[in-house]
């Protein structure tokens, strides 16, 4: 590479017409040092040259030695990213304190990878990088502050080759000021403030305060760095922290303001994961609480019951929180004592059960029915409002409903009731069965063969739309009795959604999963039953769910048009012997039993997909 | 063993026995609605046993269409290809068959989400009906465990990190004990910390099992990192610009990266890259 030596001739050093306060005051207005105090700034404007620049001028080529950064003042200078043909100005207009030139804080990067050329009178402080870091480094609370804002400034602002962004970091100088241990109690009540402990026993957490020392961190320090040994984690109790995630190409200061409590150098719980994925920074003076990650571990394991908890909403807080690269993210499991068992389905719904008592939805759901309810009550019984006065009033309802001897025949106490129930129960049983038995099939082939696909889709998809009561006439032509009418009807709807569900599954697998299977040497049957039914197994299980409820919608059709018994017979009847208060009856319990039906399917559903309930686990934190 | 070690720290690649992949003219032609894209254009290249062979090339030049007529996913219009002197697809032939010999390790990924770690691993002797169950998971248990994977048997790949995933894909691929392993720019999208674990962890792999590595990457970092050879390849259509010779022996480790010659191996293939990505910038190409 051909190196261009800088058009000396052209400058001309003002330097002697500048006072140190008019460089102090323009350092102020450039973005990492804003924080610097005006005693570090006085010395690093010692360190600045002014100069000025005309258009044509060329400050530095790519591949020039990088040893000055510089900062703008007035004019305009343009960048040239790349060499050759290949050289793309950068888009970028420089404002006064802008910085550019920033090869020169790179570790490592001892030539300009852009070229900037002055296009407009400019004037300029050059400050040589060297004796910038090295200021920099014997001042370390200013200067973690600042370098880790010029790291941020370089990836925000420039697209450089991202290989290339290596900042320097202050050289290390951590003094820890152990504090005066502060009484168990005290740090049990910090910890309880911590997420991921709210669950555990005050007599757990006085054992995990043993475990914990408290510490305090002076601005600029750096508590560790990327690569470091990940043993603690830190608990937050006041103050400032700043993180920088990932080294070189990935390295971004995370914009996140750290509370009381909150928890960070959670490396120390991850699995595989000994060494630090990020720079931790004090930026004010901060005091944290931290203990060794193993140790804290090793407690849980003689308490596998809470410490699962714990690690969960480790893991929890950990992917929700933080916008790590996820394949870090996975906290060191506990394996419980004996075997090791993974989470149950049903240890995992008693779970999602237990998190969802203590949100505030449950809340929500009773006042929803709470308002439903007393709107009811009011606009019937109390306002009487006119389109209101036939129907019958809850307090109505619920006298007929829990009524030993009922005014109109139907209430819990009537065997009729519970017949009604098994009815309907065992018509959508059947329906529901069958349409799976013939849909999940017929979906999979759609699906999976393209021949097949031709011949049947387009009937398929012209049967599909028609209305279930148009079918009426034809059901009952083709079908004796009452019941196969019944069945045949409630069937239909089911089966349309239930195949054209696992049809869309099959489509959704990506082809990946067929090829890898393939190159692992699978049959085309194997393929077959190893990737197309379950790949598609999430979306059956949609179609599934969507079946149970239009089963329930045709059943109450068909009811209505045939039949002797069943909850749509019910609501029917009732009407046409203007039994009021027994529709409503047969309606509520339609609703219960169809929404039992409907979690019973989805329960088998997370029974059966194991994978994708864990996945959604992890996921939906 | 000393004398393994010798053999490995060459800078050409250890003559293994088997893998050697022969390219010759290929051409393949997408005709998407009669529109004909010519995807790779009299493409040849040689790549002996044992080799890692790292292909850069701008999005969208043909890479992964020349990796999947390898693979045989698809079809080539001409040319041939030839494994170890027999020939896989070619005149008369258009497409290779899928086998065990040949595995890809996908750019996202392609563990089987709705198995465990250890069921994907087991699943290619299992359905070639090469080995019982057991035989498999016992086989796939002490594979995983060489690998560093033990205690992750029983998740399922969506409990993993996506690093891990990787580690678990490689390791159900030399299950198989495959000839060639082709990579479709896997660590793609790893961050720079985690993809670095995963070059030394596959490199060790590869240090301990003789295969040939086809591995499609835009890092550059990464191809001169790993392989042996670089095939710079032109804009769509596809074919070798540029071979480089990598002349940094084996085994290597991190601080390769900062060596002298891998800069100046660093700024010979930008320069070569460089020129196809301008080209391919302003035909804005995309990958299909
Ligand atoms: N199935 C296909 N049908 C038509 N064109 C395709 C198909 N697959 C890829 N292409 C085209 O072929 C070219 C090469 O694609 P690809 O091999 O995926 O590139 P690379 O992997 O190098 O990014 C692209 O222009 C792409 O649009
Ligand atoms: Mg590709």
């Amino acid at each position: 590479m051909r190196r261009a030596a800088l058009s000396a001739q052209n400058i001309s050093s003002v330097r002697s017409l500048t006072s140190t306060e008019d460089v102090v005051a323009l350092l102020k207005t450039t973005a990492p040092f804003q924080q610097a105090s005006e005693d570090a700034l006085r010395r690093i404007a010692a360190l600045a040259r002014r100069e000025s620049y005309a258009p044509g001028d060329v400050l530095y080529r790519l591949g020039d030695a990088a040893d000055d950064l510089y900062i703008m003042v007035s004019g305009r200078v343009d960048h040239a990213l790349g060499t050759g043909s290949g050289a793309r100005t950068l888009n970028q207009t420089m404002k006064p304190g802008d910085v550019f030139g920033w090869s020169a804080l790179m570790k490592d990067q001892y030539r300009r990878l852009a070229q900037a050329t002055c296009t407009e009178r400019a004037e300029l402080l050059r400050i040589d990088g060297h004796a910038l870091v090295g200021l920099l480094e014997a001042d370390p609370a200013t200067g973690g502050a600042v370098l880790s804002r010029f790291s941020t400034l370089i990836t925000q602002d420039f697209t450089l080759p991202e290989e290339l962004v290596h900042v320097l970091s202050v050289a290390k100088r951590v003094e820890q000021v152990p504090l005066t241990r502060a009484s168990m109690d005290d740090l049990v009540l910090l910890l309880k403030k911590t997420m991921p402990f709210q669950v555990v026993s005050d007599e757990m957490l006085r054992r995990v305060a043993k475990l914990s020392r408290r510490e305090r961190y002076h601005p600029g320090e750096i508590i560790y760095r990327v690569g470091d040994q990940s043993d603690d984690i830190f608990i937050m109790v006041s103050g400032k922290v700043e993180h920088a995630l990932g080294l070189g190409s990935g390295a971004r200061t995370l914009n996140q303001t750290m509370n009381e409590g909150d928890v960070f150098g959670w490396a120390a719980l991850l699995k595989d994961q000994p060494a630090r994925l990020a720079s931790t920074t004090c930026l004010e003076k901060a005091e944290v609480i931290r203990m060794a990650g193993n140790d804290l571990i090793r407690l849980f394991e003689s308490d596998p019951a809470t410490g699962d908890v714990v690690m969960s909403r480790f893991a929890t807080m950990i992917t929700r929180d933080f916008t790590l690269p996820e394949e870090l993210a996975q906290v060191l499991k506990i394996p419980k004592r004996g075997e090791e068992a993974p989470p149950t389905g049903l240890g995992l719904t008693m779970y999602r059960m237990a998190l969802w008592v203590k949100s505030p939805w449950p809340y929500l759901m009773v006042a929803g029915f709470g308002l439903f309810l007393a709107f009811w009550y009011l606009a019937v019984e109390v306002w009487q409002l006119p389109r209101f006065k036939e129907m019958p009033g809850i307090t109505t309802v619920v006298k007929e409903w829990l009524n030993p001897d009922p005014t109109y025949g139907l209430s819990v106490y009537t065997s009729e009731y519970y017949q009604h129930i098994w009815v309907s129960v065992r018509r959508v049983a059947i329906a529901f069965l069958l349409a799976t038995g013939l849909g999940v099939p017929l979906g999979l082939f759609l699906g999976w063969s393209r021949n097949f696909r031709e011949y049947v889709f387009p009937v398929f998809e012209t049967l599909r739309p028609i209305p279930i009561l148009a079918w009426v006439p034809l059901a009952i032509i083709m079908f004796t009795g009452s019941e196969t009418p019944v069945i045949y009807l409630t069937f239909l709807a089911s089966f349309f959604a239930t195949a054209l569900n696992t049809m869309l599954g099959v489509e959704s697998i990506d082809e990946s999963y067929t090829r890898a299977a393939y190159c692992l040497g699978a049959n085309k049957w194997q393929v077959f039953g190893h990737v197309i039914v379950p790949g598609a197994m999430p979306f059956i299980f949609t179609g599934l769910q969507i079946s149970v409820g239009v089963a329930w919608f045709s059943l109450v059709a068909a009811e209505m048009v045939s039949g002797q018994y069943g909850l749509g017979y019910v609501i029917n009847s009732s009407y046409m012997m203007v039994r009021y208060p027994t529709i409503v009856i047969g309606m509520v319990t339609l609703g219960a039993v169809g929404y039992t039906t409907s979690a019973l399917v989805r329960i088998v559903g997370d029974y059966m997909m194991q994978w994708r309930v864990r996945e959604l686990a992890l996921g939906a934190r | 063993m000393a004398s393994t070690f010798a053999v490995e720290t060459r800078t050409r690649p250890p003559a293994a026995a088997r893998g050697a992949i022969r390219i010759e003219d290929v051409v393949k032609i997408y005709d998407p609605d009669g529109a004909a894209v010519m995807a790779v254009d009299h493409c040849s290249l040689e790549i002996p046993a044992g080799e890692i062979c790292m292909i850069v090339g701008p999005s969208g030049c043909g890479k992964t269409t020349l990796l999947n007529a390898i693979a045989g996913f698809h079809t080539i219009t001409s040319g041939s290809i030839h494994l170890d002197g027999e020939m896989l697809c070619g005149p008369g032939k258009p497409k290779a068959d899928p086998g065990a010999d040949r595995i890809v390790v996908f750019q996202n990924g392609a563990l089987f989400p709705w198995k465990t770690n250890l069921e994907n691993v087991a699943f290619g002797p299992v359905v070639q009906g090469k080995m019982s169950k057991k035989e498999a998971h016992d086989k796939a248990r002490a594979m995983m465990a060489d690998a560093g994977l033990s205690g992750t048997e029983h998740n399922y790949p969506g409990e993993i990190s996506s690093g891990v995933r990787r580690r678990v894909e490689i390791v159900r691929a030399l299950m198989n004990d495959p000839s060639v392993l082709l990579f479709d720019e896997p660590y793609r999208a790893l961050d720079s910390l985690t993809k670095s674990v995963m070059h030394e962890a596959l490199l060790e792999i590869y240090y301990r099992n003789k295969v040939t590595i086809f591995f499609i990457t835009h890092d550059l970092d990464e191809a001169i990192f790993l392989g042996h050879r670089i095939a710079v390849m032109t804009t769509r259509p596809c074919r070798p610009k540029k071979i480089l010779e990598v002349d940094i022996p084996h085994p290597r480790d991190y601080s390769v990266l900062t060596s002298k010659r891998f800069r100046e191996l660093m700024d010979e293939t930008l320069g070569a890259v460089h020129e196809e990505a301008i080209k391919a910038f302003e035909l804005g190409e995309k990958e299909g």
